[in-house]
């Protein structure tokens, strides 16, 4: 090829552009941290980063979900133990007021404690958490235990039968609530009605009925109990849910980033060598006009 | 020879440097002139007058000033120009594109489309939490509005297309006549037999431009030098006579501008899906999408359809869209309607069809293929929320068969009736194409539906993609057209308004009860969401996988075009290179010919002292 100026000129104007071209993206890549920065720098990459982008959106949804479930879980199990604890003493009330020592006044004075412990089971049974209701079903709002009358008073359930569920993975939903009829008034025993045929038979000084009552109360420890084991296993389900979807979310992460993210001495490498080139390039230019014949002409 | 005569030669010599001189001056004076050819001056000695006379020679004589140039080089570069035109000007539309799907930094409708869904999850959380519901609200209006958004957006770049191709074809045009004025110039010129270099490169570089613009066939007439220009096939220029295009408003396709070439004494001939190169090719290309042969092959029959409407009938089912465009015979029109899977309504053709099958173009891609998946992705999202949400309950846990989405009431006297159900036919009071067409959502009595098709006997029954679970008669209905939905995509006010009005429960009466929610969350794994070709039933893909095969068409059409562009644009510095090696001026090379030139120049000079002297020891004999 025959050498001329113009040529000179425009290789060097083109590849100081390509040279900054280069730069530009060194220096994007490296001070965003990350290696795709438009939807066209790989498109394949970057369709499977969107992806794998809403997946882990979705993920912190669960995590969030799971809590927000834990936290019912968790307060319905302390109310429970709490009426667990209760009952136990109940027991033992009972047993005293079953003793053949005990008179008419000491069975009355025994069943004026039973009932105020069974008040304290109606205030556990009508736990809140942010005003919501969580043994009234899903009718949050009602409070799900009322009593009415003379003393012994009567205790109804307003709740109803539904149970709530939370969104726990991509395809598991886990129970946060027990229906007040799932575990006071149902679904073996009503506990209030069996604690009020109690304390009635207390009062009335009825030996037999007491007895009757006390050899029956293990049912009602027992369907607390089973209360308890069942919110037990779905807090459970719910840790082990929680823990299999960090991993998993974990694992999506480093995907994630091992497509989108600039390793960084790489970046930071690039960068430096990229500086070098321009340098070079700017250099180059500034020595094409030192070289001509016309410099020699008088 | 004599002295006089030699004085003569050294005169005529001089002279003949002199010229020499100034072609060395235009020379470097033109060293940064683009497309300039540099210039030689071809000596000859000159020839004897009289033959067989003994003469010692008469000196130089200028032949000519030829300008250096290679043809076929400038034709590669005219060439190149055009592919370098179509796909900077296409790099530039989808870097735009791109910007306004802003994923990359995880602010675009993907993200949102996650967040909208986590919304609902929220409130399956917290069900009768006024906060969590308005925080839905919030979220679900800010998708609404991107949608909205991002769909105008690309509304406006096709405008900002459309509106260069106006400018484009004025320039063009300036560009043509200039050819023409050239060819003239040239042949004048060159017929006086005076060299027409300088005019040569002023055209060159106008053939250049113009291939930059719009892509052109050029051939040159060997009688008198003049470029014969063609575009899209058709004559442009002819020695001096100019066709010129003109940009016409086209109501089928958005009002956007056809491109007609203007034939003397002939109708205008339309060229729009004909220019596929240069910047206007990657305006029209990335306003219409790109010209391809149909998919169904053949259109086998026309009927009429309405007033003024055709319905044609192709060989196999075709892939088209509502508001895709068909070219048949050079006519454009855009698809109305479909109400069968081979089936399109078109606006009347200009010349009907004269024999059948008869081939066909549709336009696949780009931004009008863009705002398609937009109102796809915009309808399906209105079907399966509106129809879950319409089977749950409010907060006050009685209010049932709302709107999530707010549709369009259906005309006011037309009312829907469904008998026997459960049926998939929904019988309307009069007949309602020109309100809803295959493919949009129709809500009925509280449930939502997609159109499937009409019967042909009696087009106010319309068939649906389920069955309705409930009879009404006489009933109001909403729509959605899949050709509206993503920019009429809007919270329904009532539910902006007043966020209890959410249906988070899937059973009347009790407050905490979040079945509907949770369904809405699961949508967001739903396998089979989405419409993909507008034939009213649901195809297998989620939302997001959907949305994100259209980020990775976008992200495709943008990758190529920077491909391309580079591609194009380096081969384009190897031509000009090499064209420059041998047609541009080396200021190297002109300082030699300065310096040799100078020398032979001083010693013509000297020799004509000497005859000089010669001449006065003559005189002094006498």
């Amino acid at each position: 090829m025959r050498p001329v100026e113009a040529n000179w000129y425009r290789d060097f104007l083109y590849n100081l552009n390509n040279t900054k071209t280069r730069y530009d993206d060194a220096i994007s890549q490296a001070s965003s941290g990350k290696r795709l920065n438009h939807l066209s720098d790989n498109p394949a990459d970057m369709s499977y980063v969107l992806t794998l982008r809403s997946k882990i959106g979705q993920i912190d949804q669960f995590e969030r979900n799971i809590d927000s479930g834990k936290l019912w879980l968790n307060t319905a199990e302390s109310g429970l133990n709490q009426v667990q604890n209760v009952l136990t003493s109940i027991v033992s009330l009972a047993s005293q007021g079953a003793n053949e020592s005990n008179g008419p006044n000491e069975r009355n004075t025994i069943a004026d404690s039973i009932e105020q412990m069974r008040d304290e089971i109606m205030n556990f049974a009508n736990t809140e958490i942010n005003g919501k209701y969580i043994f009234a079903g899903s009718a949050t709002d009602t409070i799900p235990f009322t009593a009415a009358g003379v003393s012994p008073q009567i205790i109804t359930y307003g709740g109803n039968s539904d149970v709530i569920a939370v969104q726990a993975d991509f395809s598991i939903q886990v129970d946060t609530n027990i229906p007040g009829d799932q575990v006071f008034t149902g679904p073996n025993v009503d506990i209030f009605e069996r604690l009020r045929t109690l304390i009635t038979a207390l009062r009335n000084d009825d030996t037999t009925g007491i007895g009757n009552e006390i050899s029956n109360m293990h049912e009602l420890v027992d369907q607390i109990s089973q209360g308890l084991g069942n919110l037990g296993n779905r807090s459970a389900h719910l840790d082990q849910i929680s823990g299999l979807i960090k991993s998993f979310k974990a694992s999506l992460v480093d995907k994630m980033s091992s497509l989108e993210d600039a390793n960084m001495a790489e970046a930071l490498s690039n960068l430096g060598r990229e500086e070098v080139g321009l340098q070079a390039a700017l250099n180059v230019g500034s020595r094409i006009n030192r070289q001509s014949l016309m410099n020699y002409l008088g | 020879m004599n002295l006089f005569s030699a004085i003569e030669l050294g005169k005529n010599s001089i002279l003949t440097q002199q010229q020499v001189f100034s072609v060395i001056g235009h020379n470097i004076a033109n060293v940064n002139t683009p497309g300039y050819s540099r210039q030689v001056v071809d000596l000859e000695n000159v020839r004897p007058s009289v033959i067989g006379l003994k003469d010692g020679g008469r000196g130089v004589n200028m032949l000519g000033i030829r300008s250096i140039r290679d043809r076929y080089i400038d034709n590669q570069i005219m060439d190149r120009k055009q592919y370098k035109g179509k796909w900077e000007t296409l790099g530039g539309v989808m870097n735009t594109v791109e910007t306004l799907f802003d994923e990359a930094h995880g602010l675009g409708f993907s993200d949102q489309l996650t967040n909208f869904f986590n919304g609902w999850a929220d409130v399956a959380n917290h069900p009768s939490d006024i906060p969590t519901r308005n925080s839905l609200v919030s979220k679900s209006r800010t998708m609404a509005d991107t949608m909205n958004n991002t769909f105008q957006r690309l509304i406006d770049q096709q405008q900002i297309n459309d509106a260069n191709i106006g400018t484009m074809v004025t320039q063009v045009n300036g560009i043509l006549d200039e050819v023409a004025e050239l060819n003239q110039k040239i042949a004048y010129s060159e017929g006086a037999n005076v060299p027409a270099n300088d005019l040569l490169d002023a055209r060159e570089r106008r053939l250049r431009e113009l291939s930059e613009y719009v892509g052109v066939n050029v051939y040159y007439d060997q009688s008198n030098n003049s470029a014969t220009v063609e575009i899209a096939g058709r004559p442009m220029v002819s020695f001096n006579v100019v066709n010129h295009l003109s940009a016409v408003r086209n109501t089928e396709n958005s009002n956007f501008y056809d491109v007609y070439v203007d034939q003397y004494g002939q109708p205008a001939y339309n060229v729009t899906t004909d220019i596929d190169n240069g910047k206007m090719g990657a305006l029209l290309l990335s306003r219409d999408g790109e010209v391809v042969n149909g998919a169904a092959g053949t259109v086998t029959a026309s009927a009429p359809y309405g007033a003024g409407t055709s319905l044609l009938t192709f060989a196999s089912n075709h892939n088209l869209s509502v508001g895709d465009l068909i070219t048949i015979n050079n006519e454009t029109r855009s698809v109305i309607s479909i109400p069968a899977t081979n089936q399109v309504v078109i606006n009347d053709l200009a010349n009907p069809i004269a024999s059948f099958p008869v081939g066909y173009q549709e336009r696949n891609g780009y931004i009008p293929e863009y705002r398609n998946d937009l109102n796809k992705l915009a309808t399906s999202l209105i079907y399966n929320v509106n129809d879950l949400h319409q089977q749950g309950y409010a907060l006050d846990t009685a209010t049932t068969g709302l709107d999530f989405f707010q549709m369009t009431a259906g005309p006011a006297g037309i009312t829907a009736t469904v008998v026997g159900s459960p049926t998939n036919t929904v019988t309307f009071s009069a007949d309602v194409r020109g309100f809803i067409n295959v493919g949009d959502a129709i809500s009925v009595n509280g449930e939502t539906r997609l159109v499937t098709g009409f019967n042909a006997a009696a087009p106010w029954d319309v068939q649906v993609n389920t069955n309705f679970t409930a009879n009404t008669a006489g009933a109001t209905w909403d729509y959605a057209n899949v050709q509206t939905a993503a920019t009429l995509l809007t919270v329904d006010p009532a539910i902006v308004a007043d966020s209890s009005l959410i249906a988070a429960a899937d059973q009347a009466g009790s407050i905490g009860n979040n079945g509907i929610a949770l369904r809405m969350a699961q949508l967001m794994d739903n396998q089979n969401s989405v419409d993909t070709n507008n034939d009213g039933t649901i195809d297998n893909g989620t939302f997001h996988e959907f949305l994100h095969s259209l980020h990775s068409k976008i992200g495709n059409a943008g990758n190529t075009a920077i491909y391309e562009s580079e591609a194009n644009g380096s081969m384009l510095n190897f031509l000009e290179n090499r064209r420059d090696s041998i047609s541009a001026v080396s200021l190297d090379e002109e300082a030699a010919n300065l310096m040799q030139f100078e020398k032979s120049y001083t010693a013509l000079s000297q020799f004509m002292g000497k005859i000089s002297q010669l001449t006065d020891v003559l005189m002094q004999i006498v």
